[in-house]
């Protein structure tokens, strides 16, 4: 198991030094710089503020530069926010993200397994069909509809929850729904799916001839086999979780990282980019691996591989 | 010569299939009517969709403005119409990118085989890996304003569009085409070798293509919703067209805005948006059981 | 009788219609005799088996009785039916690799009847279990119960299946085919295995195939299926000497070791009959050399033909 780890993680050192490779070229590429924007900045600032950020240097002194001080933990300062650093503004802005992210996450899994459990044990029923219809609407309609749909009923008609804000307990609830809605209706259908394929299995008919009740024949012998798609899902599902957070963020006023991501880039805020999309890249890798971690404690045929 | 009958009744089978199946039926009828509204929105509103009444504002829907207006006093149902045209122009277009991308891609990697494929197949695999959603967005943003020339900045936007969501969108392509390749070179090279009397062209044609061809078709009609989401997704965060062109995504944006008074600013964009996106969604799975039984059952 | 099936029938409701899997069926089983099943593939044999076990999938409709210790499997509350299986009645399937649990330990799926039908401790079951493991043949038992099911080759999983089957001394085992995805050699151990198992406990069993060969060593009595129909029935003797119904003439003739060498092989003419429509006579009327008209009117049953032998057959007495 400790090889397994350590040769995913050798793996993706190579994935992590593309992305952020990639990411320097292309925002290098790209017209404009952090202080194109402003104006009234005489040349003569200019000058003193790109020397103030190593601007004036040749870009791979830049691109090694950075790699130095990132190796050392350092993203670098800001070049809107003058006054912080990266790691502060992360250090401030994700542990909202990672509480939104954490909180959808949980919705999506409770919503889409229970779902999916009842709809697969009786399949082509109205305990299949009814879970399955709103898991289709659950997929179809975006995170951006949604989500102002739901604060114009909830928050604007009704006022049961606050328009905006990340304050109370409650103000997490239109929020996470609203992200982890489509991530629950595809667990839905995966779990369907997963669990009428184990069902189907002789195992089954096995543990049935054995005397085994109902009950215990899902949660022991059906979910394991069952659920090894959702666990897959898992993966991808973070890296869309957090892009999905921009949208979210932006709808309910959240003082998360992803809207820092997005205004990083339009403001050609060069270190807040590289360290958003760094930081991105090394949670989808963790994760990624989390879930190949618990695939193979799942799959015992996994593990010998 | 039980086989070449079985193989050509193949489409009318799944035909027949996908006859049956109401909710794929219903998809492909309200698709239709969605692709029929935006070729003829010209024609079918008095009004343009850059138009504006300062005056009016925005008006709830009306005989006149049957979606209401925007808050420029644009009519909705014009914009609506319009926007669908890219939307789905670029669900469209970014589909045949991808779709070309993942075909040259599989078909050479399963072709090839060997190291040519093993090294092929690892790429995707490292790129599955990448937070593509980030690229598209950075690439977006960073390359929305160059200037250019040669070519209508919007037009420019679109083609960006196009070539972000395409390259993005193509992996699992890839794998799928891939799979189906080394299906058809295993069978064609077994049925080649059984059958006596028929050409192997004549087999490949007519047996073999037509069966391998059944995921690719499914899979190209599940990737269109997709990559329409992602096209809204980004207008949603001001990354695609600009206005006064208009687009689902945009609409939406605008609408999200402004909800608080004039309510139908949201509904109406997001009602046509989720409605295409259900029909493709039907059609795909309804496509999927016709052609594809067996996976059918495991979805 | 330790199980008594009483006009059993099955159906399964299909996109293509009803299927009449098991029509008006009765047998039984008595303490320590081995009945055989035999028939072609889709006669109703495991079917038959299924339905009086409750194992069949919720399309499928029974009606009749199958006493077992009093108790009517067919009409009682799943509770009770649930109280008697892996308890006093065990099966064993015919594909061991896919009956197996692929992600619970060998171990764990072998304690698990004892652990619901005896009150027993983990660390006594799982002795219990090694104990069961080492019966059938299968060494170092210990570090065997802790492995998972691909660990284990074909032969291997099969007697673990038979451990697990076993492992509370049941009353009436049936085994499905249980040495059909097996080769030759296995496949004689384990039958070796089963008989040597039966014989020190006393215990009835059920043996479904379609090896007439398997019958002829196992089986004290045979029960002979034909579209869902007993078409004969006796001791495996009478049934091997005086075949009184051309069905089991066919099986019989048709088994290789017994046809001259050289010769080409036997088979029974004809497919098996369209299970979704009934007909009023007998189902083997189209595929049967000695058929008649009145073949196709009078309604199947068995009448004694001999020591204990029945047939349905009409035309007992033709050649």
């Amino acid at each position: 198991m400790l090889r397994f780890i350590r040769s995913r993680l050798l793996e993706a050192i190579p994935v992590l030094f593309i992305i952020a490779t990639l990411t320097f070229v292309m925002i290098r590429l790209a017209p404009g710089g952090p202080f194109s924007d402003e104006r009234n900045v005489s040349p003569a600032t200019l000058a003193k503020l790109e020397a103030h950020y190593h601007l004036d240097q040749p870009l791979p002194v830049q691109y090694l530069t950075w790699w130095r001080k990132t190796l050392t933990g350092d993203l670098g300062p800001s070049m809107r926010y003058g006054a912080h650093s990266v790691n502060e503004i992360i250090g401030h802005t994700l542990p909202v993200s990672l509480e939104l992210g954490i909180l959808a996450i949980t919705f999506a899994l409770v919503i889409g397994l229970g779902a999916g459990i009842v709809a697969g044990l009786k399949p082509n029923t109205v305990t299949d069909y009814a879970p399955m219809s709103l898991a289709m609407i659950g997929i179809c309609i975006p995170t951006f509809v949604i989500g102002p749909l739901l604060l114009l009923l909830f928050a604007l008609r009704w006022q049961i929850f606050s328009v905006s804000g990340w304050d109370t307990a409650t103000d997490r609830i239109l929020p996470a729904v609203t992200l982890g809605a489509p991530y629950g209706a595809y667990i839905a259908r995966l779990t369907r799916a997963g669990m009428l394929e184990v069902l189907n299995q002789d195992f089954i008919r096995t543990a049935r001839a054995k005397g085994v009740s109902e009950f215990r024949v899902i949660y022991k012998h059906a979910l394991k086999g069952g659920l090894l798609p959702v666990i897959a899902f898992l993966g991808p599902a973070t890296a869309g979780l957090l892009s999905g957070s921009f949208v979210v963020e932006e709808i309910f006023d959240i003082p998360g990282l992803g809207q820092h991501f997005v205004n990083a880039a339009f403001n050609r805020d060069y270190t807040m980019i590289m360290g958003t999309v760094l930081l991105y890249a090394v949670m989808i890798v963790v994760f990624n691996l989390l879930v190949d971690i618990v695939q193979a404690a799942l799959n015992p045929r996994l593990r010998l591989e | 010569m039980d086989q070449i009958d079985k193989s050509t009744s193949l489409w009318s089978d799944a035909l027949r299939r996908l006859c049956r199946n109401r909710l794929a039926l219903f998809g492909a009828v309200f698709l239709l009517l969605i692709l029929l509204l935006s070729a003829f929105a010209p024609w079918l509103t008095p009004y343009e969709y850059f138009e504006q009444d300062l005056v009016l504002g925005a008006i709830g829907p009306c005989r006149e403005h049957w979606f209401g207006t925007d808050t420029l006093g644009r009519d909705l149902f014009t914009r609506v119409s319009y926007g669908g045209r890219i939307s789905l122009l670029v669900g469209a277009c970014a589909t045949s990118v991808s779709l070309t991308i993942g075909v040259l891609w599989g078909t050479i990697s399963g072709y090839s085989g060997g190291h040519v494929d093993r090294v092929m197949m690892r790429v995707v695999d490292i790129m599955y890996a990448l937070p593509f959603t980030i690229f598209v967005i950075l690439l977006m943003v960073c390359f929305d304003d160059v200037e250019v020339r040669w070519i209508d900045p919007q037009l420019f936007t679109l083609l960006l569009l196009f070539v972000a969501i395409g390259a993005v969108e193509w992996l699992t392509m890839a794998r799928i085409v891939r799979g189906q390749v080394l299906t058809l070179k295993q069978q064609a090279f077994i049925e080649a070798a059984v059958t006596l009397g028929l050409s192997r062209r004549r087999i490949i044609l007519r047996h073999l293509v037509p069966n391998v061809l059944g995921p690719i078709i499914v899979y190209t009609t599940l990737t269109i919703p997709s990559v329409m989401l992602l096209e809204a997704f980004l207008s949603f965060l001001g990354l695609g067209v600009q206005p006064p062109m208009s687009s689902w995504g945009l609409l939406i944006n605008e609408g999200a805005d402004a909800m608080e008074e004039y309510p139908w600013m949201l509904i109406f964009p997001g009602l046509f948006l989720s409605a295409a996106l259900f029909s493709l969604n039907f059609l795909g799975d309804g496509l999927r059981d016709a052609l594809d039984p067996k996976s059918a059952r495991e979805q | 009788m330790l199980l008594t099936i009483d006009n059993l029938h099955t159906t399964f409701s299909t996109h293509r219609g009803t299927v009449h899997a098991v029509n008006g069926l009765s047998l039984s089983v008595a303490p320590g005799e081995t009945l055989g099943i035999v028939g072609e593939s889709g006669s109703g044999k495991s079917v038959t088996c299924y339905s009086a076990l409750g194992l069949l999938p919720p399309t499928a409709t029974t009606t009749g009785h199958a006493w077992f210790d009093g108790v009517d499997l067919l009409n009682c509350r799943a509770v009770d039916r649930r109280r008697l299986l892996g308890n006093r009645i065990a099966m064993i399937f015919q594909d061991p690799m896919t009956s197996l649990n692929p992600y619970l330990r060998v171990g764990d799926q072998l304690i698990e009847p004892l652990r619901l039908h005896r009150d027993i401790s983990r660390p006594a079951a799982e002795a219990r279990a090694a104990e069961a493991l080492r019966e059938t043949g299968i060494h170092d038992a210990e570090r065997r119960l802790r492995q998972y099911p691909h660990e284990f080759s074909g032969g291997m999983q099969q007697r673990v299946m038979i451990a697990m089957a076993l492992i509370t001394e049941p009353a009436l085992l049936i085994a499905d085919e249980p040495t059909t995805a097996l080769d030759v050699t296995v496949q004689a151990q384990i039958l070796a295995l089963i008989r040597n198992l039966q014989a020190t406990r006393d215990m009835g069993v059920v043996f479904i195939t379609h090896d007439l060969g398997i019958v002829a060593g196992m089986c004290d009595r045979v029960v002979v299926m034909y579209a869902g129909h007993i078409v004969e029935t006796g001791p495996t003797p009478a049934l091997f000497e005086t075949p009184r119904h051309p069905y089991t003439g066919g099986l019989h003739k048709s088994l290789p070791a017994i046809q001259q060498r050289g010769a080409p092989l036997y088979t029974i003419p004809g497919n098996p009959p369209d299970m979704t429509e009934q007909t009023s006579g007998c189902p083997f009327l189209p595929r049967c050399a000695r058929a008649a008209a009145e073949c196709g009117a009078a309604p199947m049953h068995l009448e004694p033909v001999g020591q204990d032998q029945w047939t349905a057959c009409i035309r007992r007495q033709c050649p």
